[in-house]
C-alpha cells in the first residue's frame, strides 16, 4: 500500500488594529485549538524511493497510533478513506510555501468497511477491488505498508526530494465527524516525511 | 503619515460602526452594520443549511462556520466599543447618557431573555431529541436480528460445511478418476453450487458446478494459504450481491508419505436470506453510525444555537445602542444647546431631518434662539448706543467749563463733572446724600440754597453767591432745574459758573474808568491852579514883604498839593491806559540787575539779592512795562520795609528767578520776598484791587498796575505772606511761548 501528505507552514500582523487582531487571533486560537495542539495519530517511517524510468517506486512502512479509535469508528459503521499522498519536490525560491515547487503529485485511496454480520473487515481499492480481513490487526498490518507507491515524473528537475505521508480524508466523513475533527478530538494524519535529495 | 492616517481612519470607521453615526457621516454607520447583520444572519442561515443538507456544498461548512464566527466576533468588538464609549459618556456625565444606557439595558433584556430562554429549551429539546433516538430496546433488538442474522448466515456455512466434510470424507482414498463422479454425485446430493477437487500441486482433480461456465471459480489465493490441515469456512459479499459461503476442506490421503488433495465448495445463501440479513446489517450500522455521531450532532446543533443566540443579543444590543445613540443625539443636543444659551451663545442648532416632536423641538428651539440671538443685538446695540452717548455727555461734560451735579430723586449725588470739582474745590463722591455735604465746609452756603430750593421747589433757581476761601472770596452763580429720570423719580440738576475772575475784571474795568474820568477831570483844572498859584507867588509876594509869610506858605502848599495831585492823576492815567505793548525777547535775569543797579547806591538800610536762575530762555515781553513791575514791586517791598521795626538782621530783599513746571507748559517764575511785616490779613485778598494799600502814602494803585501789567502778559499773579520769616511775597508766572 501506498502513501503521501502536504506541508503546513506558519503565518504572521496598533491600537485599535491591534486589538482587533488579538481579539480575532485569540478567537481563532479559541476555535481551532484542538487542531493546533493535537499529536499526529499516525508516522511514516523507513522510506524508501526507488527511480524506475520515468516513476518513482516508494515504499515505507506507517506506525499506525489510535488504531483503537480507527477500529472503534469502523466498528460503529462508518467508512473510513485511507489516502496516501506523495509529492515530488524540487528546491525552488519560496519553497517553504505549500505547493511551491512540487512538480509531481499523486495520491491513492482506499475504503475501509466492517461488516458487523461476518465480522469481517474489507479494504477496497480505486478499482472496487476487495480485500477481507477477519481481524482488525490484520487490517493494521496491511494499512502499516507503503508498498510499491509508483510516482510518476512528468517533468522536473535532476534533482529533488520525495515527500509522503498518511491520512484519513475527513472531508469524505458525515459533517458531524468532520465538526468534531475540525474541533481537534481526531487528527488522523501523518505529517510529511521527506527522503533524501535524490537525482532522476 | 499614511501609517498615522490608517489607524485615524480605522478608529474613525470603528466610532462609526460602534456609534452607529459620525458627525460627518451620520448615515455610514448604520448602512455598515445592517450590511454587517445582513452577513451575518445570511452566513448562520447558509451554516443551518450546509449542516442539515451534508451535500457537496458541506465542504464550505467550515468556512462558512470561520465566516460567521468572524462576524459575530467582529459584532461583539462593535459592541464593546459602543458599550465603553457610553459608560465614558455616562461618566462624564453627559446629556442623554443615562437615557441611552437604561434603553440599551432595557433592550438588551428584552432581548437576551426571550433569546436566552429559548436558546436553553431548544438545547434541552435538542439534546432530548437527540438522545431520544437512541435507547437499549431498540439497540437490544438490532442486536438480535443481527445475531438472527447470523445465526441464519451461519447455519448455511455450517451445513455447507458439514456436506463438503462429507463429500471430503467420501473421496479419501478414492482414485482421481473415480473422485470425479463422486464429486458429481455428492454435489447433486447435498445441492451445493460448486465442488472442486484440487491436488497438493492445485491442479484440477474433479469438479461440478451449477455454472455453465467451463472453467471453474478458484478459490482465492488467501484461501490457499490458509493451513491445510484444517477445513476454513468464510463468507463473502458477491460482487454482484448476495452472500456466498467458501469452504476449503483438506482430503487426507489413507497413503502415509503421499500429500493430501483440497476440496473448495462454494454455496450461495438464498436470495431471501440474504435480503433480510443485509436489511439488517445495514439498519445495524446506520444505528452504530448515529451512535458514533451522537454527541459531534449535538456539538453541531449547539454551536449553531450559540451562534444563533450571539447573532441575535449582539444584534438586539447593537441596535438598541444605536437606537438610543440617535434618540438621545437630539436630546444630547438641546442640552448642548441649552447650556451654550445659558452662556449668552444663542446658536441654532443642527436640524434634524424628522417631523415627530423632537423635530419640532429643536425647530422650536432653534426659533427661540434666533430670536434671542435677534433680541440680543438689539439690546447690545442700545447698550453700546447708550454708551456711547454716556461717554459724548460725560466728554461734553468734561470739557464745558461750567461746573455740573446732578441729583437723584432721592437727592443723592449722581453724576459730577471736572469743572465742579475743580470751582468747588472739593472731591465730591458719588452717591454721597446732600444732606450730608453741607457739614461744616466751605461750601455751606451752596449746599443750604440747594437744600432750601429743593425743600421748597420751584421751577428753577438762579443765584449768585460767594463762598470764602483762604485766599479771598470766590464768586460762584448756581442755576437749578428739576428733572424726571428714567426710573420716573424726579431729581435735579445744578449748573454753576465761578465768576469771580469776572467779577474782578469788571471791578477793575470799573475802576480803570474811574481812573481814566479821575485823571481826565482832576489834571485838567490842576495847571492852571498851579500856573494861578505861581503867579499869585510871583506878583505879591516881593509886594508883601514880611506880610507875604502866608502867601508864601499857602502858594507853595497849593504848587505841592497840584504836583502831588499831578502825580497821583498819572497814576491814573497809568492804571486806566489801554495796553500797548511791545513784545520783543528779553532776558528776564539782566533785566533784574539793570533795575537792582539803581538801588544800590540809595542808603535806605534794606538789602537786595538776587537768586537767579541759570540758563532761563528767554522771555517775550514788553521791557518797559516789566521794568515797571520790577520798580513797583521793589519800592512796595522798601516802603513795607522802611515802615516797619527795625530788626538786628536787617532788612532783606530777595528777587529769584526760576524755570518751573506748570502743567504741560513751561513757567518763568519771578518772585520778590521781604522780611517786613507782610500783608494785613483783612487785605490780603483785594492786595490787587486799586486803593487798597497799608501804607500812609501812596495811591493804592501800584500793585494793580503790576497785576494789569502781569495779566496783558498772560502771566498769573498771587500775593501771601510766605516771604522772608513770614514776610510779603509776590510770585509771578510768565508763560513761555
Amino acid at each position: 500500500m501506498s502513501q503521501d501528505g502536504a506541508l503546513r507552514l506558519p503565518i504572521s500582523r496598533n491600537w485599535q488594529q491591534q486589538l482587533v487582531v488579538i481579539l480575532v487571533g485569540l478567537y481563532c486560537f479559541w476555535g481551532l485549538a484542538g487542531i493546533a495542539v493535537a499529536d499526529p495519530a499516525f508516522h511514516v517511517e523507513h522510506l524508501q524511493v526507488t527511480p524506475c524510468g520515468d516513476a518513482i517506486k516508494i515504499n515505507a512502512s506507517v506506525q499506525l497510533g489510535k488504531e483503537a479509535l480507527l477500529q472503534q469508528i469502523l466498528d460503529q459503521g462508518q467508512t473510513l478513506v485511507w489516502v496516501v499522498e506523495a509529492e515530488w519536490r524540487e528546491p525552488e525560491p519560496f519553497s517553504f510555501i505549500p505547493g511551491v515547487g512540487v512538480h509531481a503529485h499523486g495520491e491513492e485511496r482506499w475504503r475501509i468497511h466492517y461488516y458487523p454480520l461476518t465480522n469481517q473487515y474489507a479494504i477496497e481499492d480505486q478499482h472496487g477491488a476487495l480485500t477481507l480481513y477477519a481481524h482488525w490487526s490484520a487490517v493494521a498490518t496491511a494499512l502499516a505498508q507503503v508498498h510499491d507507491f509508483m510516482l510518476p515524473l512528468v517533468h522536473g528537475a535532476a534533482r529533488g526530494q520525495v515527500a509522503l505521508r498518511v491520512y484519513i480524508d475527513v472531508q469524505a466523513l458525515p459533517l458531524p465527524l468532520r465538526l468534531r475533527s475540525l474541533l481537534g478530538h481526531w487528527k488522523l494524519e501523518s505529517p510529511w516525511i521527506v527522503s533524501a535529495p535524490l537525482s532522476h | 503619515m499614511d501609517r498615522q492616517r490608517a489607524p485615524f481612519a480605522l478608529r474613525n470607521w470603528l466610532r462609526a460602526l460602534s456609534a452607529g453615526t459620525t458627525p460627518e457621516q451620520q448615515r455610514v454607520g448604520p448602512r455598515w452594520g445592517a450590511v454587517l447583520l445582513l452577513l451575518a444572519i445570511v452566513a448562520f442561515l447558509g451554516i443551518n443549511f450546509f449542516t442539515s443538507a451534508g451535500g457537496p456544498l458541506s465542504h464550505y461548512f467550515v468556512p462558512m462556520l470561520v465566516i460567521s464566527a468572524g462576524i459575530v466576533l467582529f459584532l461583539l468588538i462593535l459592541v464593546l466599543f459602543s458599550v465603553v464609549a457610553l459608560l465614558l459618556r455616562l461618566r462624564r456625565g453627559e446629556v442623554g447618557s443615562q437615557l441611552a444606557t437604561r434603553l440599551v439595558v432595557i433592550i438588551t433584556l428584552l432581548s437576551f431573555l426571550p433569546a436566552v430562554i429559548v436558546f436553553g429549551f431548544s438545547w434541552q429539546y435538542l439534546n432530548r431529541g437527540v438522545d431520544s433516538w437512541f435507547s437499549g430496546a431498540v439497540q437490544t433488538a438490532l442486536d438480535q436480528a443481527l445475531n438472527v442474522a447470523k445465526a441464519g448466515v451461519d447455519r448455511y456455512r455450517n451445513s455447507t460445511l458439514l456436506a463438503a466434510e462429507s463429500i471430503a470424507q467420501a473421496l479419501v482414498g478414492e482414485s482421481d478418476s473415480n473422485a470425479v463422479i463422486t464429486v458429481i454425485a455428492l454435489r447433486d446430493q447435498y445441492r451445493l453450487s460448486s465442488v472442486t477437487l484440487f491436488s497438493s500441486d492445485n491442479r484440477i482433480i474433479a469438479t461440478s458446478s451449477d455454472n455453465l461456465s467451463l472453467a471453474p471459480r478458484l478459490p482465492r489465493r488467501e484461501i490457499l494459504a490458509m493451513d491445510e490441515s484444517h477445513p476454513t469456512a468464510t463468507i463473502e459479499p458477491e460482487p454482484k450481491g448476495g452472500l456466498l459461503v467458501k469452504v476449503l476442506i483438506p482430503v487426507l490421503s489413507p497413503h502415509l508419505g503421499e500429500s493430501n488433495r483440497m476440496l473448495y465448495v462454494e454455496q450461495p445463501i438464498p436470495e431471501q436470506l440474504t435480503q433480510a440479513a443485509e436489511a439488517v446489517q445495514v439498519a445495524y450500522t446506520r444505528y452504530h453510525q448515529l451512535m458514533l455521531m451522537r454527541e459531534p450532532m449535538k456539538t453541531a446543533f449547539q454551536l449553531s444555537l450559540a451562534v444563533a443566540l450571539l447573532l441575535a443579543v449582539l444584534s438586539a444590543v447593537w441596535m438598541g445602542l444605536h437606537l438610543a445613540r440617535r434618540l438621545t443625539a437630539p436630546i444630547a443636543r438641546l442640552a448642548a444647546g441649552t447650556q451654550a444659551v445659558a452662556r449668552g451663545e444663542f446658536i441654532p442648532l443642527q436640524t434634524v431631518a424628522s417631523h415627530d416632536e423632537l423635530g419640532v423641538l429643536i425647530h422650536s428651539f432653534n426659533n427661540m434662539t434666533r430670536q434671542l440671538a435677534r433680541a440680543k443685538q438689539q439690546a447690545a446695540a442700545a447698550q453700546e448706543q447708550a454708551e456711547q452717548r454716556r461717554l459724548y455727555l460725560e466728554t461734553v461734560l468734561g470739557q464745558i467749563s461750567s461746573g455740573i451735579l446732578t441729583f437723584d430723586g432721592e437727592n443723592h449725588l449722581a453724576e459730577v463733572n471736572a469743572a465742579a470739582t475743580h470751582i468747588l474745590q472739593e472731591d465730591l463722591p458719588r452717591g454721597s446724600a446732600l444732606d450730608a455735604l453741607h457739614d461744616g465746609t466751605a461750601l455751606e452756603p451752596l449746599w443750604k440754597l440747594v437744600a432750601d430750593w429743593v425743600e421748597h421747589p420751584r421751577n428753577g433757581m438762579q443765584k449768585e453767591l460767594q463762598i470764602e476761601r483762604s485766599d479771598g472770596p470766590q464768586t460762584i452763580i448756581v442755576h437749578g432745574a428739576h428733572f424726571a429720570d428714567d426710573a420716573g423719580s424726579r431729581g435735579f440738576v445744578l449748573v454753576f459758573d465761578d465768576i469771580s475772575t469776572l467779577v474782578a475784571a469788571q471791578r477793575s474795568a470799573a475802576w480803570s474808568e474811574v481812573a481814566r474820568r479821575l485823571a481826565h477831570e482832576i489834571k485838567n483844572p490842576l495847571t492852571p491852579i498851579q500856573l494861578s498859584a505861581e503867579r499869585l507867588r510871583r506878583k505879591y509876594l516881593e509886594r508883601l514883604g514880611d506880610e507875604g509869610e502866608t502867601l508864601d506858605r499857602a502858594t507853595r502848599t497849593i504848587i505841592h498839593q497840584v504836583d502831588a495831585l499831578k502825580v497821583m492823576v498819572d497814576a491814573f492815567s497809568e492804571y486806566a491806559r489801554q495796553p500797548q505793548l511791545e513784545l520783543r525777547p528779553l532776558d528776564l535775569n539782566t533785566l533784574i540787575l539793570d533795575v537792582l543797579d539803581l538801588y544800590r547806591g540809595q542808603e535806605s538800610g534794606v538789602e537786595i539779592r538776587a537768586e537767579l536762575g541759570a540758563g532761563l530762555p528767554p522771555l517775550r515781553a514788553d521791557v518797559h512795562r516789566l521794568r515797571q513791575i520790577l520798580n513797583n514791586l521793589l519800592r512796595n517791598a522798601m516802603d513795607a520795609l522802611q515802615g516797619g521795626v527795625e530788626s538786628s538782621d536787617g532788612k532783606h530783599i530777595l528777587i529769584r528767578t526760576r524755570l518751573t513746571d506748570a502743567g504741560p507748559a513751561k513757567v518763568l517764575e519771578l518772585s520778590v520776598l521781604d522780611d517786613g511785616p507782610g500783608f494785613p490779613a483783612e487785605l490780603l485778598a483785594r492786595v490787587f484791587e486799586p486803593y487798597v494799600t497799608s501804607k500812609v502814602k501812596g495811591s493804592g494803585l501800584g500793585l494793580a498796575i503790576v497785576r494789569r501789567i502781569v495779566e496783558e502778559h498772560g502771566g498769573q499773579i498771587i500775593a501771601d505772606n510766605q516771604g522772608l520769616q513770614g514776610g510779603a511775597r509776590i510770585v509771578i508766572d510768565f508763560p513761555l511761548g
